[in-house]
């Protein structure tokens, strides 16, 4: 087997999530600090049933392409294939780029989902046991998880290695790894990286309660949706799930530079390690040693790192174990530090991809969107940003994210 | 970034657990001695033709000594525990004590096509039924289709890269084609890679039923009365493939760590081919397979004619098979004549993510005792005359370099070159 050594840039992005279909809007509404979390109503529920908020995302049926047309959506039930075409066709448009014959089998797809078209399979079992009608054809395409890629490699053209890592709620970060490891590798020039995650479905969400992972009010409680989401936070009580999606183009430097592809962030580094340790309890020692090794494999010092883009979900455990591996990597001096999901919820696989996009997206225009309903931890001293957006040149950004399992992936992205 | 290094892949060991036996000593006795693993499903009812299967004969895991019973009631998404007897089985194999040094430079990538369903089924039941608080909180681990490798790594104590690479019917090889190039660039020096299904689910199996890829048994079919005639790749009345649960682990290794360790390599990761289709959601598509094969060939920088046995991908459908010919003929040319091509299929049915990996395994195995394993169930049809199936039993041909094919759902094509040690 051959090696070559080329760092992944990234050429284009796009994201729908609880904040908006469009990502300028989205965006937008990110550095206001708007909250994207409100009623719970994808599905009919009784009294008892646990949870009552969500991040929805807004309808994109109405909008001009091909993947949306009534046919298209009939056969591909889910709403993950809509939503990952959807984000690959805008960001590859935003790249610049074309995949034309020549380049198609250069071109890897990495894009995944952590729960992937749950909700077809649950559809056929309701069919299978409640009405005794056999599954729709379409049933065990829309459940396997790599079809979404199959759909992206149809959607592009492209026809070079195509793979869906899952680890959980890092997925979207994981994509993009390996789409940057193909790229480092020589297997390809251009990734189509990304993760997508609908997962408002009943049994998914009445588990999450069960698990005490999921926010839901205390008897007679009145919380505002707004205000359930609250990383960092002293009064944390677990994340408000909710849907999106995020693409990702990566590209080799010098194949984006060869065609004249326009750059501004590349990816410089990354860790990835498994905690051995608890199904959903998240590890210190692996935890820190992922982040250290992303910053090592961009080859940059603790102090390069101008501002953290955490993955915080708002549990009491979670939140605290990412503060004290931040401070075993950063000792007194952790950069400022904002939690996306304040405002977007967990979006699952797909909240690293779309996380990872705002902390691209705030290099480029120099600003990092706040850490919403932030009411500080008195165990957790460090610079939260919250309450506003803040003005700040970024040289290097980490990207956490850490998945049940105990997967553990970082990103360190850098300022071209 | 650090430089990479340019290093040495080696298959130190494997484990496996199929329809011919739960460990992959006796799936390999089996399969040489011809068995099939083929009986009509015991593990749900099912009101379809397709009701030929093959189930893991004798897995339980809480007989195996293995697991707790409360342990294996919480991990109710079979392919788990499956996965975490079939790694232990695998590292045993391969003779290496995972050390806390080692453990940290060892990822675990295990595969899978369809993950956790059977875990949704039983909570979907338990949402309708006994109401939304009754749903188990084991639910979402179950259903991430990394925790086959987490569990596996909380038991066996590894703690490197870790996440599941789907690649539906090829994600066996994903697995084993990612972690050899992070072995070879330096990003890790041990690797499990490998592949688990546990797809004997009422809708799953209904499901490859309507779309047409799973055979019904008629009652005029030779396989009504003798299920283990089910699978039939390459034979002229092949009518699709039989569905199986299965797991196949390979554990891989960088070149330093079998010399330090004094380990026994039993075969070299030579070449790798990665391709997607554009083309179609199920249908193969020739001209990114023959690329797949060809990357593969020459990634491990031989010709095509330095080839001499093809572990198939030979699904047993009408339509999948000749289109696998045509991309064989095309790679091998006047070649492919002089080389043995056979599909274990034809004995383990289709373990979907699992199949690579396990083929993969009982290939190297066949290669290292200078054999190759058969497609049984034969019969002739002058559309495969130029094919060398080996049917029906093994033979014995001393072999170096070989090819073992893996096509997906979705339009993904791995294939991958292991050459003999």
């Amino acid at each position: 087997m051959g090696s070559s050594h080329r760092q992944a840039v990234i050429l284009g992005y796009d994201a729908v999530c609880a904040l908006g279909t469009r990502f300028p809007d989205a965006w937008e509404k990110a550095l206001r600090g708007d909250s994207g979390i409100g009623p719970l109503t994808r599905f009919p529920m009784d009294d008892n049933f646990p949870v009552r908020i969500a991040g929805e995302v807004e309808s994109i049926d109405d909008l001009d392409y091909p993947f949306l047309k009534p046919r298209e959506r009939a056969k591909w039930t889910s709403p993950i294939f809509k939503h990952a075409m959807l984000t690959t066709s805008r960001a590859i448009e935003r790249s610049g780029i074309e995949i034309t014959p020549d380049i198609a089998p250069r071109t890897a797809i990495t894009y995944s989902s952590a729960l992937g078209g749950l909700d077809a399979a649950l559809e056929a079992d309701r069919r299978l046991v409640k009405e005794n009608r056999l599954p729709k054809p379409f049933t065990n395409p829309n459940a396997c998880i790599n079809m979404v890629g199959g759909k992206v490699s149809i959607l592009t053209g492209a026809t070079g290695p195509i793979t869906a890592t899952i680890s959980a709620c890092a997925t979207g970060s994981t994509s993009m790894i390996i789409g940057a490891m193909f790229i480092e590798q020589g297997l390809c020039d251009v990734a189509i990286c990304g993760a997508v995650d609908f997962a408002l479905v009943p049994a998914i969400i009445a588990g999450f309660a069960t698990m005490n992972g999921t926010f839901y009010p205390k008897p007679g409680e009145n919380v505002p949706a707004q205000a359930a989401s609250r990383p960092f936070s002293r009064n944390r009580r677990g994340f408000v799930v909710s849907e999106g999606a995020g693409a990702v183009i990566l590209a080799a430097r010098e194949f984006a530079q060869s065609w004249g592809l326009r750059y501004q962030v590349a990816l410089a580094g990354w860790g990835m390690t498994s905690d051995a340790h608890h199904v959903v309890a998240p590890h210190l020692p692996t935890v820190t040693r992922c982040m250290e090794l992303s910053l090592a494999h961009a080859g940059i010092a603790p102090s390069a790192v101008s501002s953290i883009n955490a993955h915080a979900t708002s549990t009491q455990v979670g939140d605290k174990v990412e503060y004290d591996a931040l401070c075993a990597v950063f000792g007194k001096k952790i950069p400022p530090v904002t939690a996306n999901k304040s405002m977007m919820g967990h979006a699952m696989g797909a909240s690293s991809a779309i996380e990872t996009i705002f902390g691209v997206q705030g290099m480029i225009d120099g600003k990092i969107p706040p850490t919403i309903n932030y009411d500080p931890d008195p165990d957790m001293a460090f610079d939260c940003v919250t309450d506003n957006a803040r003005c700040l040149d970024q040289a290097y950004v980490l990207k956490n994210a850490f998945g049940f399992g105990g997967c553990n992936a970082c990103i360190v992205l850098q300022k071209c | 970034m650090k430089a990479p290094m340019n290093r040495r892949v080696f298959v130190l060991g494997y484990g496996a657990a199929t329809p011919l036996g739960a460990t992959f000593d006796l799936t390999f006795e089996n399969a040489v001695a011809g068995k099939a693993g083929f009986r009509r499903i015991t593990r749900c009812e099912v009101k379809t033709m397709s009701n030929v299967v093959g189930e893991i004969p004798d897995w339980d895991p809480v007989a195996s000594g293995m697991f707790e019973k409360k342990e294996a009631h919480n991990w109710n998404a079979a392919f788990v525990l499956l996965t975490v007897a079939v790694c232990r089985q695998a590292l045993a194999h391969a003779g290496l004590v995972m050390e806390p040094d080692i453990g940290r430079r060892t990822a675990c990538l295990i595969g899978s096509a369809l993950n956790g369903m059977d875990a949704f089924r039983i909570a979907s039941e338990k949402y309708a039924n006994a109401g939304p608080l009754r749903v188990s909180p084991y639910l979402l681990p179950n259903l991430c289709g990394n925790m086959p490798a987490s569990k596996a790594g909380i038991d066996l104590g590894f703690t490197g890269p870790l996440f599941s690479p789907q690649g539906a019917c090829a994600s066996g090889n994903h697995a084993i084609g990612m972690g050899a190039r992070m072995i070879r660039d330096g990003d890790v020096d041990v690797v499990l890679a490998g592949g688990v299904d546990t797809p004997l689910v009422p809708e799953i199996i209904q499901g490859f039923a309507n779309m047409g890829a799973t055979i019904k048994v008629t009652p005029e079919d030779r396989a009504y009365d003798d299920p283990g005639q089910a699978s039939r790749p390459f034979s002229c009345d092949r009518k699709g493939m039989v569905l199986s649960e299965g797991c196949g682990v390979l554990v891989l290794a960088a070149e330093e760590v079998v010399k330090a360790h004094g380990l026994k390599p039993r075969a070299e990761v030579a070449g790798v081919g990665w391709t997607s289709d554009a083309f179609h959601f199920t249908s193969p598509n020739v001209e990114t397979i023959v690329r797949a094969m060809h990357e593969a060939i020459e990634d491990a920088q031989i010709a095509p004619q330095d080839i001499q046995y093809i572990n198939a991908h030979g699904t047993s459908t009408f339509k999948g098979d000749l289109s696998e010919a045509d991309c064989l003929r095309q790679v091998f040319g006047h070649h492919l004549g002089q080389i043995p091509v056979s599909s274990n299929k034809s004995q383990i049915g289709h373990t979907l993510g699992a199949a690579a990996a396990i083929e993969a395994a009982l290939s190297i195995e066949a290669m290292q005792m200078g054999m190759v394993l058969p497609t049984i169930n034969h019969c002739p049809t002058p559309d495969f005359d130029d094919l060398d199936v080996v049917p029906d039993t093994f033979r014995a041909h001393p072999h170096s370099f070989l090819l073992s094919n893996a096509y997906g759902f979705g339009g993904t094509n791995c294939c991958i070159v292991f050459k003999g040690v």
